[in-house]
């Protein structure tokens, strides 16, 4: 990779030009097995380097990227980043942070030195390991899509021209499956997955036990009557709900009138019970990090605190507009863009019950196992309609396998509806959830 | 630009020595360019290039990949012998390599190719859009308005002898509008997209898409909620294809038919839908956002009739799984970028016009729910079970359109759907889309009015 020094060079070419500059490289390198039939389907391995400049030009902002690091390439992107700030218009509360005075060592704990010494006959054996444990589980799961092992490192380093410098340096392997279960009649196929810094913190018997339950209690799923019903959302599930949710925290989204949490600083927004905290410190989680994507120090950020909303999450352009100081939320989701306002390790605190308790609780209603048609819930509206399958539960016991039902309703009527919650936190990626049970919600099914 | 032909041979030669069946080389130069219209701010100009080779060989069924940033000979050489010796296997019999250049057709002729366009002309349509949009109604409270353009050469050959470069320009311009009214937050969006350059913005200016957004944002301040519960469905001919393309076009594709994880696996020949139901992928279609003129394996782009009057006739394949299958190529072996190996993916997928009138259609249902226009969807290929969303809809009344409602997905069994399907119209038309199935790949999907007889919707009313 470059030398600080090299880097110090091109931001100096920067300056020369009038700009304020940024320059952020990143290097990844990922190794991949996925396995089918116990046999290897495909195996990959790159390392995959990029660098992306943003720059602010007379109040004007500028971004240009490049997969190419050579002298004359970076020189071209630095220039291709001064010529499309000239084609914005200007922005004054644009600028790049800088230094901290306050500096913070603590280490994380992202870093897991095996995974860069592991081998190929180890990435095929965990692969093969997370096949045969869904075989293992129950006979009627016949098929497999693909079972993937994959690891990797991250390395990346951030630098302006306001003296910034910061590095991060990560590591993360994962487990996915996609299995299908047969009875002779109906065939079911279903997804799970795992990820973590550490190899420890993924089993490759966990994930292939849970996805085969999950494509065997399909086979005998059956049709459900139009109503009401209480939903309990198992932390797999309540993730991928909350990975709607956490977008309307983001300050960007509250100042482009795209949150529907705009103008509810201090309101009640959800049930009593829920708190919901964006913590980048929490040691060995997929989220973490010291210094944001544009180098700010990290921030526990309380979001909402017994159902009343704290807060929302800045980068340093969102702060500046709103005169508050930038909570470290900006994120890099790659070389090609700039970093934008996300969460580091966003999660809903957990209750005090364990699932099996939460079940018992509840009269009438559904264990969600699916949902389909996520990625069209509306952050704006709040409003959703999603596909749905699960088991159904009657006087606090799961009675049979549902599905062909469409779930509707709006974020922040769910959020208000969460009337209890699991001991059982669990993070996915670098969302977390306890298992949530929901009341009220309209089911729309084939009768 | 990319490796000259006789470095590509050697590359490939290389993995032909080492004993491999099968090796392939695809390298790629993106440009892209995006800008950005929000808040009454013009903030986001990007631009970039992304560059890289791709290094694949197959042996049967299993495939070794990797791929560097760069184009040069060197990297090339040091990647094709990485890859080669991820595995050893012994094809045996392999002679002199021989790549024979393939000329490929242009369907798409692009007038106003990228570099041609200032960035500050780009500007000016933004601000356009951007203030037709706002004007269009007070309760208007946001704008968001982008544009991308990217060009994108390639270069693939392999050991067969295949030998192509190409050049595909796509171009995408989107409004949304964010309407309010007291408590209440509503969206509307607008998206064209092309495989031309900004000449696109021709055919569908500007204003015109920009107050499509915020119509469409206004109308869903005024819907009333979607009913909740199984209903008949009209899918207008301006909806989209997301329903064919979520309903069968997944599951027609071969790696899951090789799987045997597709409800269509082992279907060839059968009637599994209704007699008025034809389906067809065709990457050939001038200009529409899925046209190629080869795929990313150096395969023609074709026009596949998949369903003909309900009976499965084909499924779209790439090199890995139709040669395992031993079914023809059909020119839909897409990737996202050379960081991924090719799988079978659609390109313009759609159902074939039929020969009712669309106003018969409409007329004929007494209570249901009418689709005006489709938004995104997704399918579990195993059951066939699919969701959809619709961003304009309207209550069927006595066969005529009722109030506007919002917020509802339909749920549906993709086989069940298509045999269900009872009339089709004569008026087909198209909407662009980014599929994803791991890997981004742009497509559009197309569809006539159709009358389903019943699907589930999942509203609040």
């Amino acid at each position: 990779m470059i030398t600080n020094r090299e880097l110090q060079a091109y931001l100096a070419y920067g300056r020369k030009k009038g700009a304020a500059i940024e320059i952020y490289l990143q290097e990844q390198q990922e190794d991949s097995v996925s396995v089918r039939n116990k046999e290897i389907e495909q195996v990959q391995s790159s390392l995959d380097r990029g660098l992306g400049v943003r720059v602010i030009l007379g109040s004007r902002f500028g971004f240009s990227y490049t997969t190419s690091i050579n002298d004359a390439d970076i020189r071209r992107t630095i220039d291709q980043a001064l010529a499309n700030a000239e084609c914005a218009m200007p922005d004054k509360n644009l600028r790049l942070p800088i230094r901290s005075s306050r500096t913070l060592s603590k280490d994380l704990d992202v870093f897991d030195a095996n995974i860069p010494k592991l081998t190929a006959e180890t990435r095929v054996a965990q692969a093969k390991a997370l096949e045969a444990a869904a075989y293992a589980y129950d006979p009627r799961i016949t098929k497999t899509d693909a079972a993937t092992f994959a690891s990797g490192m991250m390395m990346s380093l951030l630098m302006n021209s306001a003296g910034l410098a910061v590095t991060h340096k990560s590591t993360w392997a994962g487990l996915s499956l996609e299995i299908i279960a047969e009875d002779g009649k109906v065939m079911e196929a279903a997804y799970d997955y795992q990820y973590g810094t550490h190899l420890k913190q993924i089993s490759p018997a966990a994930v292939g036990q849970n996805a085969a339950a999950l494509a065997v209690a399909a086979l005998s799923a059956g049709d459900i009557a139009t109503g009401i019903y209480d939903l309990v959302l198992p932390p797999r599930v309540a993730v991928s709900l909350l990975s709607v949710v956490a977008s309307l925290f983001y300050a960007d989204m509250v100042q482009k009138k795209k949150s529907l949490l705009r103008g509810k600083k201090m309101k009640k927004i959800a049930s009593p019970k829920i708190s919901i905290i964006d913590d980048p410190f929490l040691p060995g989680q997929l989220g973490s990090f010291l210094y944001d994507g544009e180098g700010v120090l990290g921030k526990r950020t309380r979001l909402v605190r017994c159902g009343v909303l704290q807060g929302y999450l800045y980068d340093t352009y969102t702060a500046t507009k709103d005169k508050v100081q930038s909570t470290g939320n900006a994120i890099r989701g790659s070389i090609k863009a700039e970093p934008m306002v996300g969460h580091s390790n966003l999660f809903i605190a957990p209750g005090g019950r364990s699932p099996e308790m939460l079940i018992a609780g509840v009269q009438k209603g559904i264990l969600i196992h699916s949902l389909m048609g996520l990625h069209t819930a509306d952050p704006v509206s709040g409003d959703f309609s999603l596909g749905a399958t699960g088991q159904l539960i009657e006087s606090g016991k799961i009675t049979r396998s549902v599905k062909n039902m469409a779930i509707a309703g709006n974020l922040l009527d769910l959020l208000k509806s969460i009337v209890q919650l699991g001991s059982d936190l669990e993070f996915r990626g670098s969302l977390g959830s306890p298992t949530l049970v929901v009341s009220g919600i309209s089911v729309a099914g084939k009768d | 630009m990319f490796p000259a032909q006789e470095v590509l041979t050697k590359a490939l030669q290389l993995a032909l020595d080492a004993g491999h069946e099968f090796a392939e080389v695809f390298g790629e130069r993106l440009q892209t360019r995006s800008l950005s219209l929000d808040s009454n701010k013009l903030d986001k100009v990007r631009s970039g290039i992304d560059a890289g080779l791709g290094f694949r060989i197959i042996n049967g069924e299993k495939t070794y990949y990797g791929f560097v940033n760069a184009l040069d000979e060197l990297s090339l050489l040091t990647l094709a012998k990485e890859v080669s010796a991820y595995a050893s296997f012994k094809a045996g019999g392999k002679g002199q390599l021989k790549l024979t250049s393939r000329k490929v057709p242009q369907h798409s002729r692009c007038e106003l190719f990228p570099e041609d366009v200032a960035t500050a002309r780009i500007v000016d349509f933004l601000r356009t859009a951007n203030t037709v949009g706002r004007d269009f109604d007070k309760r208007i409270v946001q704008m968001t308005v982008r544009y991308a353009d990217v060009s994108q050469e390639i270069c693939v050959a392999n050991t067969l002898g295949v030998y192509a470069l190409d050049r595909r320009v796509r171009t995408r311009f989107v409004a949304e509008a964010v309407a309010q009214a007291g408590k209440d937050l509503q969206t509307g969006f607008e998206g064209p997209g092309a495989t031309l350059g900004i000449e696109l913005l021709q055919k569908q200016t500007p204003e015109q898409i920009a107050t499509e957004a915020a119509r469409r944002a206004i109308l869903n301040l005024e819907a009333g909620p979607a009913p909740a519960g199984a209903m008949p469905v009209v899918l207008a001919g301006s909806a989209g294809g997301t329903m064919v393309h979520e309903a069968c076009g997944h599951a027609l594709e071969a790696d899951f038919i090789r799987k045997k994880t597709s409800v269509f696996t082992e279907t060839l020949g059968q009637k599994k839908m209704a007699e008025c139901v034809t389906v067809i992928d065709d990457g050939t279609i001038p200009g529409y956002y899925g046209t190629l003129g080869i795929d990313d394996e150096g395969t023609l782009a074709k026009k596949n009739i998949l369903i003909e009057n309900g009976v499965v006739l084909a499924f779209m394949s790439d090199y890995l799984n139709g040669t395992l299958l031993k079914m023809p190529l059909t020119g839909n072996g897409r990737r996202e970028s050379y960081r991924y190996a090719p799988i079978p993916r659609m390109t313009n997928t759609y159902i074939a016009a039929g020969n009712s009138d669309p106003k018969d259609i409409l007329s004929s249902v007494k209570k249901g729910l009418f689709v005006k226009k489709m938004g995104g969807g997704q399918v579990d290929i195993t059951n066939g079970n699919f969701v959809f969303e619709v961003t304009e809809g309207y209550l069927i009344k006595k066969g005529k359109l009722d109030r506007p409602v919002r917020g509802a997905t339909l749920v549906g069994n993709g086989v069940e759907v298509l045999a269900a399907v009872d009339m089709v119209g004569n008026d087909v038309s198209f909407i662009p889309g980014v599929c994803g199935k791991g890997q981004a790949a742009p497509v559009s999907d197309g569809q006539p009015t159709l009358r389903v007889p019943s699907l589930i919707v999942g509203g609040k009313a």
